[in-house]
């Protein structure tokens, strides 16, 4: 599907008409935006997901061996 | 507490954005109910709302609560980010033809011309290949007008044919 081909449903409540516009380059522009601001949200939140759960590890490793922990790593235990 | 259907659409032909235009004055407030698919060629498919037509998200506060998966969620934004995101809709890349997910979203005194709007939805979508979210969404529309237009964005892909969205007046 090619970006030109988008279109957009728009309901006129009042008088209940449908109609089918083209999306403007404006529009188009805006959803490559979105687009990629989600996909760096989503990989900010998985990143700090993995380093959390790296930090669990890494004390839980730390505690079997009987060495001190760092207080980041201490923070990941203490609910 | 009696919601009145104000209009509902199915969609017939596929579409990047479906929007309620010159929305009634009769009520108090509103709700807009989305049974929906995405035809996009990734999983992560997103739904955005735009109030009056305005999609700049530097104008709009997002709170989320997520799930994914099962191994992936939690705090996705705590109001710092500025976006209209909503949550995330089956795609038809992972799902079959007779998978939607849905959404519920209330709007509160839309007519108002002093205060933000503030906007609350819930919103679960299941994939076929086993991957699922469910969202506990919040934003606000940093915008004192009463609001006129209510409308929903994809960011990737189009919402799929049968897709269907309700809307509801509280008086």
């Amino acid at each position: 599907m090619t970006e030109e081909a988008l279109m957009k449903t728009v309901i006129n409540c009042e008088t209940g008409e449908v109609q089918v516009l083209p999306l403007s380059q404006e529009e188009i522009d805006q959803r490559l935006a979105d687009q990629a601001a989600f996909e760096l949200q989503m990989q900010q939140r998985e990143a700090a997901i993995a380093a959390k759960e790296a930090l669990k590890a890494s004390a839980k490793a730390k505690l079997i061996a009987g060495q001190p922990l760092t207080a980041e790593e201490a923070d990941v235990l203490v609910i | 507490m009696a919601f009145d259907l104000i209009q509902k659409i199915t969609l017939s032909s596929t579409s990047a954005y479906v929007e309620f235009d010159t929305l009634p004055t009769t009520y108090k407030d509103l709700r807009v109910v989305i049974s929906g698919r995405i035809n996009a060629s990734t999983n992560r498919t997103v739904s955005l709302i735009r109030l009056n037509n305005d999609s700049s998200s530097s104008n709009y506060i997002q709170f989320d609560w997520y799930f994914e998966d099962g191994s992936n969620g939690g705090e996705f934004a705590n109001g710092t980010a500025r976006s209209r995101i909503m949550g995330i809709f089956p795609s038809n890349n992972s799902t079959s033809s007779s998978s939607y997910g849905i959404s519920d979203t209330w709007i509160n005194n839309y007519k108002n011309t002093t205060n933000y709007k503030q906007i609350n939805s819930h919103l679960c979508s299941y994939q076929t290949t086993g991957s699922w979210d469910l969202w506990n969404n919040g934003n606000v529309w940093k915008n004192t007008n009463a609001i006129t237009k209510i409308g929903f964005d994809t960011d990737v892909g189009v919402w799929a044919v049968g897709s269907t969205f309700y809307l509801y007046g509280l008086k």
